[in-house]
């Protein structure tokens, strides 16, 4: 199987994005008690707005390789 | 009736009328079966993303979110990144090799290389299953808006709710529905963006003065959303893997005319979601901040956070136009879920059960618009027997579903050469079964709904074991079960269509 960009960042954006979720969620769902202070919360809220601002360009990501890739496929015939 | 809920009144009413006139001029372009269930794969990349979003962001997502921020404080932090976390899946592994392979259903794709039949029947019941438990929910954010709205009691708000969806489905089709999730999405935007406008500038515009004055009055509930690593690895994989196995998701993909369309249109759906996702952790922040500071407690419970909020925001006109917003969100939501419950019905379950060519295209038409009549019935019923549940909790229920039992057999199909008819059988009915048997038995459904004293599972997300088990299902049978005779006869009859 040909490895091409397109192919590899199809794989690579959703399992970066499924494992960051995953690791959020276990690190938020640790027990913590009061052992975390206000700024704790802060930095969690602060990290959870920039994965969700990165979802939507990761795929943007991906879209411009394939129809990068489609466009040369095109050229080529 | 409360005349300080007329905003409220007039808002909903522009929106029914608005709706019911597309949908009118729909049924006039909805003759065939390709145009019922797939608007004759005319829409646009820019509309099917819009529409795609308006499919997922549903009412129950948008109160319940908001109503885990209040309730349990930045723990709600994890619904609003849970409900964007899965759309690049969907949009760079499945979205283009669905537009390539599927025409109205989820079991079209599959059955393009495993045998048709017990493929349609399984897809047609998870399908239904997804519907059903997703009907609910919206079935009890409905009730629960229209008790606070129209001064209505609960059980005739769900059959208004059951009535108009049906006659969307009934009369428009995919048309219709498609642009009234066009229309909803684009005014639960604007609304959520006004709404975030406004608690943002009761804190000087500053994020994190609302932010901070927020984390200062959360309760000792903060940080009991969920109690251990399990709980938390099953309710994220149901979140990222949730989405590519809807059904009425998945079947937006086949409006649009091409591959590339397809993943187009996921890459717009995918930005909107995430930007009304932030929208909805500032107005979560402002629902604790105002509602909490101010010693307000949200009429309805906590489940109207966010509508209560809109009454502190902005009077009785914000409040108004903001819960009509989310009762024609859940109008919209339910069109698309009765749509793809009906088609499983029609298109799957018939077509496997009766023989080839039995089934005119105009038959299964019409048997697809009485589907929608008994799925609505359905739902009506079971909204009323789930009256009392969290609408934030009841809409994850069909991501679990669709994660165990719809995903696992999906993305196998279409990356793994290897999986079987039998093995696909295998991963789609453990899924199905282990979710709905482990979902029922969970506490908040065994305990909370039919009011045992002890579950008979210990966690209320299942997803890790389900959909784990649907991925070693699918392989153990594949490798060890292998049915070649079976498999070759589904081969050629889709190479004879």
């Amino acid at each position: 199987m040909k490895l091409t960009t397109n192919r590899v960042l199809a794989w690579a954006v959703p399992t970066l994005f499924t494992a960051t979720t995953v690791t959020f969620f276990l690190r938020i769902a640790l027990p913590r008690g009061d052992s975390w202070s206000a700024s704790h919360y802060q930095l969690a809220t602060f990290v959870g707005i920039a994965l969700i601002a990165l979802i939507p360009l990761g795929t943007l990501v991906y879209h411009l390789a394939a129809r990068r890739s489609e466009n040369a496929s095109e050229e080529a015939k | 009736m409360n005349t300080d809920n007329l905003p409220a009144i007039v808002t909903f009413l522009v929106f029914v009328a608005t709706t019911l006139v597309i949908t009118w001029w729909a049924h006039r372009r909805t003759q065939t079966a390709q145009g019922f269930y797939a608007a004759d794969s005319s829409v646009s990349a820019w509309q099917n993303g819009v529409a795609t979003a308006g499919d997922y962001l549903s009412a129950a997502s948008f109160l319940g979110t908001i109503a885990t921020f209040y309730t349990f404080g930045t723990d709600g932090l994890l619904y609003a990144l849970g409900a964007a976390a899965g759309w690049p899946l969907l949009a760079c592994l499945l979205s283009e090799k669905l537009r390539a392979l599927g025409r109205y259903s989820l079991a079209d794709v599959l059955s393009h290389r495993l045998a048709e039949r017990p493929i349609r029947i399984m897809t047609a019941i998870c399908t239904l299953s997804i519907c059903g438990t997703y009907l609910i929910a919206q079935m009890v954010a409905a009730g629960t808006i229209v008790q606070v709205l129209f001064d209505l009691p609960y059980a005739p708000a769900v059959v208004i709710v059951g009535s108009l969806m049906v006659s969307y489905v009934l009369f428009g089709g995919m048309i219709a529905t498609t642009w009234i999730q066009i229309i909803k999405a684009s005014l639960l935007l604007a609304g959520a963006a006004v709404m975030a406008a406004l608690v943002l500038g009761r804190f000087d515009w500053s994020f994190s003065a609302l932010l901070e004055r927020s984390i200062t009055l959360q309760d000792s509930n903060v940080g009991r959303l969920l109690s251990d690593p399990f709980s938390a690895a099953c309710l994220a994989l149901a979140f990222c893997c949730g989405p590519a196995g809807m059904p009425h998701i998945l079947m937006r993909s086949f409006t649009v005319r091409s591959s590339a369309d397809a993943r187009r249109s996921l890459v717009y759906a995918t930005a909107l979601i995430a930007l009304f996702q932030l929208l909805v952790i500032v107005l979560g922040n402002g629902a604790v901040a105002l509602l909490k500071g101010g010693g307000i407690e949200p009429s309805g419970g906590a489940n109207m956070a966010a509508v209560t909020l809109a009454r502190i925001l902005g009077g009785n006109v914000l409040f108004g136009i903001v819960a009509s917003l989310a009762f024609a969100t859940i109008l919209a939501v339910v069109s698309g879920l009765t749509l793809a419950a009906a088609t499983a019905v029609s298109h799957d379950l018939l077509r496997s059960v009766l023989p080839r060519g039995a089934l005119s295209e105009a038959s299964e038409v019409k048997i697809s618009k009485a589907s929608s009549v008994g799925v609505g019935a359905f739902a009506m019923g079971l909204g009323l027997l789930f009256q009392h549940q969290n609408v934030g909790f009841l809409a994850t229920l069909p991501l679990v579903i669709a994660a165990s039992a719809n995903f696992p057999v999906l993305l196998m199909a279409l990356y793994w050469r290897r999986l079987t008819t039998a093995g696909a059988l295998a991963a789609g009915w453990t899924g199905l079964i282990s979710s709905v048997v482990l979902v029922v038995g969970s506490p908040k459904v065994w305990v909370g709904t039919f009011g045992h004293a002890e579950p008979l599972f210990n966690y209320d997300y299942p997803t890790l074991l389900t959909m784990g088990s649907a991925f070693v299902m699918a392989i153990v049978v594949s490798l060890y079960g292998r049915t070649p005779q079976l498999d070759g006869l589904a081969v050629r009859a889709n190479e004879t269509r």
